[in-house]
């Protein structure tokens, strides 16, 4: 996934001349749509469905928790809908009816919100184990980074077989670091083989707690996360594709996505 | 253009008498060829007017060859080319014997050093049937602003009625709601894929290695096929006849050298003074920048490892084998590179031209060109466990039989035909020594296009004038390859079927009639309407889903899912020269319609995509426009007023709810002037503005949180614009004292890009302010402040 860095080296020429300035710039504002955020796992449950709503792209402040009518997961091969919980303003939890999200089943969520009627299925696909994680130190001087420290690589053996789908979240001294920066791949390099990508731009330091999670992903669920990945570094500038709005697997006009990973785990000290 | 040049005449001026002979006087053909007499470079597009028979005349090919028949007599022969002083020649054609009169034409009141090839009947704006184009000869072309100093067809183009950017920082141009994949470049015949060097900055034609440059966005003769928008017909200089010459140039950021000369014998000097040109020539012209010498002065290491330069090497000969024959060859090589210790990338283009020119008659011009075209591109990392070699390539290897058939002073007929073999290599990446990567190889299906034309240019009355030819093209795109059946409900993108192509086999074909006319009605000497209708087929894309010239793009050729293009394109004009043909003025308005065009899927990637169809979508465009134009070529003060009204848009299934959208070079509005000042024998003044409605962007409408993080959504496709562009060159030169029987001589250019250092966007993103957390703010990028530079040119 390296050479996906090229882009901004080459960019470096322009980087060289460019300049900005704050300008006022007049954005029209849509109406409302509800955003849906929900996610099973094979690990313990309740899962949590959160509902919002959007805002203004230059408004302030945060966007506005909504509440809905109905909301419902289904597991498709057990046959059994659970009702969730709201427990708070605009987050809803399974209970255990639903039990621990299963392998290769699939799962279908339905929110009903006035008349909106949202509906999403997805389905939970296993996810190869990590071997270890590994720790390289690299300064500036004798390696593309622009920090001094350790860097992490994940090693696990991916499956034969393409259409495998990945996401990395990683977390230092049980911070989420990555939050901002979605880590996601598919198995084209891979395939097979040993995979070992390095966490770019997230160094850490002696002493820490490191935790790597893999996680499976459905190809949806891969296009949905590179879509919000491309829409996140819009930059208006030549250099952009189109922007466009991340492909949901939500009907009805909602944003958001309804998805189901296993998780593997691992977690190291820095030493 | 300097001062005293040629005074007014009217070229040519027809009456209304009929002028052709009547088929019973013995007719006689004289030919030849019309050249410079200081390096004996062709002439193109020089007149030869017959004193005696108003309206009769012949223009010079791109050769500078000429043929013209008469009936058996005695005539003045009237020899012109603007910029250069006219000549008379006395001719007697006497019945069964046709003569060859090649003419030298001395350059008219310039000053030695500036040997400036301009050509071109003086009311060649009004007689002809041309339409929609535009000729700048090199001299030109080097008074426009440049910058930092280096000059460049390109930029120059931009600045023609007609034609779009897609904004500073990027590479390319866009003819009439053209795409940048749909304009012909040729240089020398050879297709030009990639014209950017540097993202675009600068253009791959160094000026000193051209002749002329000539732009044609309408009425596109039926000689000339495979793209839909436009012809940037760029000559390289033969190279000088007659002695051996320099020229040359240090400039900012690139430095440049010309070398040429004559190949075999010179001939011997006539009375006057003028030597004969030899048989032949050569020319050899090489730049390169020089940024990166300074890299490794630099006090930081990572930026002294970094590599970052281009250059270009232009290569041409021609010999006159017999009388009858004379042969071409043309090269150039051209490549960009940047990286640094662990990265590595570069890419370039390479063309070469062979050309053979035979008289097969006294009427009858044949041209052979083989021609071959390369672009490829390569990166590479070197880092231990994810080394790779990335390379990627399109070639062109192509056959071409042309022939120029002057039946009679009213008729020029036109014919050949061109097959051409497209090989692409979308993407081949070898893992290094210990590297974990797989090899990917995306293989390309290869292309064959093949066409036949003809078409005649007739003066039908003294007023009108039509030249109405067809062009018929083939193309198939065949094996080795797959395609593949996608019949999965469940996973639309998953391929179920796929069918196997072995070398050779025929895949998709596609195909038709290009019709092409163009008309002129003349209303007076001055004045003209002119009228033009032309098709055109291209069965190329550049896939490309940024804006920016990256060598990253991906030419396909039409498949089974990728359709071939197809544009029409409708344009009327009048056409008024003022005051002696001082001024050319004109006025067009062109609507075009375009079939066939594509776009992409939401966030489709199309670098090493194997199936890269499944991401794009298809739908038509439409163009129009109104084109105003005001040139003066001659006097102290040059240059033009452009002006254009038009509107892009296209609809695509599945692209903004399939409702028309503009497309991202859509511009309203497109002003540009265009001035050079002779201020005195020594000094240069040059100016430009420009000032272009903003670019169509897309911009967020609202934002959503996902996962704590807040992300964007969006409007409709190019539903905002960007703030207006427009910006100030300026431009002095100061030539060296002339001093008598010195052949050295030197000008220094004080070039000012951007003197009133505006910031115009870039790009506009949106970040959250420092101060105010939540509070989100428009922030826009701009390139280029006022950016001064000093070049040195010389030539001895």
């Amino acid at each position: 996934m390296k050479f996906l860095s090229l882009l901004p080296l080459l960019g470096a020429a322009l980087a060289l001349t460019s300049c900005e300035k704050v300008i006022d710039y007049e954005l029209r504002e849509t109406d409302e749509k509800l955003v849906v955020e929900g996610l099973i796992t094979d690990q313990p449950g309740p899962y949590t469905v959160r509902l919002t709503g959007t805002t203004g792209y230059l408004s302030p402040g945060q966007v506005p928790t909504r509440d809905a009518d109905l909301v419902t997961v289904t597991d498709v091969e057990a046959g059994v809908t659970d009702t969730l919980r709201r427990t708070e303003a605009g987050v809803y939890q399974t209970t255990p009816k639903l039990g621990v999200g299963q392998l290769n089943h699939s799962y279908r969520l339905l929110v009903v919100r006035g008349e909106t009627r949202v509906e999403a299925t997805t389905r939970l696909r296993p996810c190869t184990p990590i071997d270890s994680i590994g720790f390289t130190y690299r300064t500036p001087g004798n390696d593309l980074v622009q920090d001094s420290g350790y860097y992490v690589t994940v090693y696990f053996r991916e499956p034969a077989g393409r259409g495998d789908y990945y996401r990395i979240n990683f977390y230092e001294n049980r911070a989420w670091r990555n939050r901002a920066e979605l880590f996601y791949f598919d198995d084209e390099l891979y395939d097979g083989n040993y995979g070992d990508p390095e966490i770019e731009g997230y160094p850490v330091q002696l002493h820490d707690t490191v935790t790597i999670e893999l996680r499976s992903l459905d190809r949806p669920a891969y296009d949905f996360l590179n879509g919000l990945a491309t829409s996140q570094y819009q930059g208006g500038t030549p250099f952009d594709s189109p922007p466009a709005n991340a492909p949901t697997n939500l009907s009805g006009g909602a944003l958001g996505y309804f998805g189901a990973s296993q998780v593997r785990r691992v977690t190291r000290v820095v030493q | 253009m300097l001062s005293g040049l040629t005074p007014g005449l009217s070229a040519l001026p027809h009456g209304a008498h009929a002028q052709t002979a009547p088929a019973a006087a013995a007719s006689v053909t004289i030919k030849g060829h019309l050249r410079d007499a200081a390096s004996g470079e062709a002439l193109i597009g020089a007149a030869v007017g017959v004193k005696e028979r108003p309206g009769t005349g012949a223009v010079a090919n791109e050769y500078g060859f000429y043929s013209l028949t008469l009936p058996a007599g005695t005539y003045t022969l009237i020899v012109q080319s603007l910029g250069s002083a006219r000549q008379e020649r006395r001719v007697t054609l006497v019945a069964g014997q046709n003569q060859t009169l090649d003419v030298e034409l001395r350059a008219d009141g310039q000053q030695l050093q500036e040997v400036q090839v301009t050509s071109e009947r003086e009311d060649q704006n009004v007689r002809s049937t041309a339409m929609g184009t535009m000729t700048l000869k090199a001299a030109e072309l080097k008074k426009i602003p440049a910058l930092l100093g280096e000059v460049d067809v390109v930029r120059a183009v931009q600045l023609m009625p007609g034609v779009q950017t897609a904004g500073e920082g990027t590479g390319g141009f866009y003819v009439r709601g053209g795409g940048v994949d749909q304009n012909l470049i040729l240089l020398d015949e050879a297709t030009v894929y990639n014209a950017s060097h540097l993202l675009g900055f600068f253009s791959v034609f160094n000026a000193d290695a051209i002749k002329d440059v000539n732009l044609i966005k309408g009425g596109i003769g039926a000689e000339y096929g495979g793209r839909l928008a436009s012809v940037l017909d760029i000559r390289m200089k033969d190279g000088n006849a007659k002695r051996i010459a320099a020229a040359g140039g240090i400039g900012t950021i690139a430095s440049r050298l010309t070398l040429e000369g004559n190949l075999g014998k010179r001939g011997p000097v006539d009375s006057l003074g003028n030597r004969a040109p030899a048989p032949g020539s050569w020319m050899v012209a090489g730049r390169r920048t020089y940024a990166d010498v300074f890299f490794k002065l630099a006090s930081d290491k990572s930026l002294r490892d970094n590599v970052l330069y281009f250059y270009d090497l232009n290569l041409k000969a021609n010999y006159r084998l017999s009388a009858r024959d004379q042969l071409f060859v043309s090269g150039y090589f051209g490549r960009d590179a940047s990286g640094n210790k662990t990265f590595g990338i570069n890419w370039g283009n390479a063309t070469g031209t062979v050309r053979w020119n035979h008289l097969i008659s006294d009427r009858l011009f044949s041209n052979t060109t083989a021609i071959y075209s390369d672009f490829d591109y390569s990166l590479g990392s070197k880092i231990e466990n994810s080394a790779f070699t990335w390379k990627s390539h399109v070639r062109d290897y192509s056959l071409k039989q042309d022939f120029q058939w002057y039946l009679n002073p009213a008729n020029t007929v036109r014919f050949g035909a061109i097959g051409t073999l497209h090989r692409f290599l979308p993407g081949d990446i070898k893992p290094g020594a210990g590297s974990y990567f797989n090899r990917i190889t995306i293989k390309g299906t290869d292309a064959t296009e093949v066409a036949a034309y003809i078409a005649n240019e007739q003066q039908i009355t003294p007023r009108l004038t039509l030249n109405y030819g067809l062009r018929a093209s083939g193309y198939a795109n065949v094996g080795p390859g797959k395609t593949y059946g996608y019949n999965d409900p469940s996973n639309p993108d998953r391929p179920t079927d796929t069918t196997e192509y072995k070398r050779g086999e025929i895949i998709k074909t596609y195909g038709g009639l290009e019709p092409r006319l163009a008309g002129t009605y003349a209303l007076n000497d001055q004045a003209s309407v002119k009228a033009s209708y032309n098709r055109t087929r291209q069965y190329l894309h550049l896939l490309s889903n940024t804006t920016a010239s990256l060598p990253f793009d991906v030419w396909t050729p039409a498949t089974a899912v990728i359709p071939a293009q197809t544009a029409n394109q409708w344009a009327v004009g009048y056409f008024r020269n003022l005051k002696d043909n001082m001024f050319e003025t004109s006025v067009e308005a062109y609507y075009k319609t375009m079939a066939g065009q594509i776009d992409y899927k939401d966030n489709a990637q199309l670098l090493l995509n194997d199936r890269v169809e499944r991401t794009i979508l298809t739908g038509t465009g439409r163009s129009y426009g109104l084109e105003f134009l005001v040139r003066k070529q001659r006097g102290p003060l040059t240059g033009w007023v452009s002006y254009t009204l038009s509107k892009t848009e296209r609809r695509i299934g599945g692209i903004n709810g399939g409702d028309w959208y503009p497309v991202r070079y859509d511009r309203r509005h497109n002003l540009a002037v265009v001035g050079s000042y002779q201020l005195s024998s020594r000094l240069n003044l040059g100016a430009n503005w420009t000032y272009v409605t903003g670019g169509a962007v897309t911009m967020p409408v609202g934002k959503f949180v996902y996962e704590g993080t807040a992300f964007p959504f969006y409007s409709s496709r190019n539903g905002y614009r960007l703030p207006d562009y427009h910006r100030l060159d300026l431009a002095v030169t100061l030539d060296d004292r002339v001093k008598p029987g010195r052949k050295y001589a030197g000008s220094w250019t004080l070039s000012i890009y951007n003197a009133y250092n505006r910031a115009n966007p870039f790009s506009i993103y949106f970040r959250e302010k420092e101060d105010q957390p939540g509070e989100t703010e428009a922030v826009m990028t701009y390139l280029f402040g006022i950016l001064p530079s000093v070049t040195y040119n010389f030539t001895f």
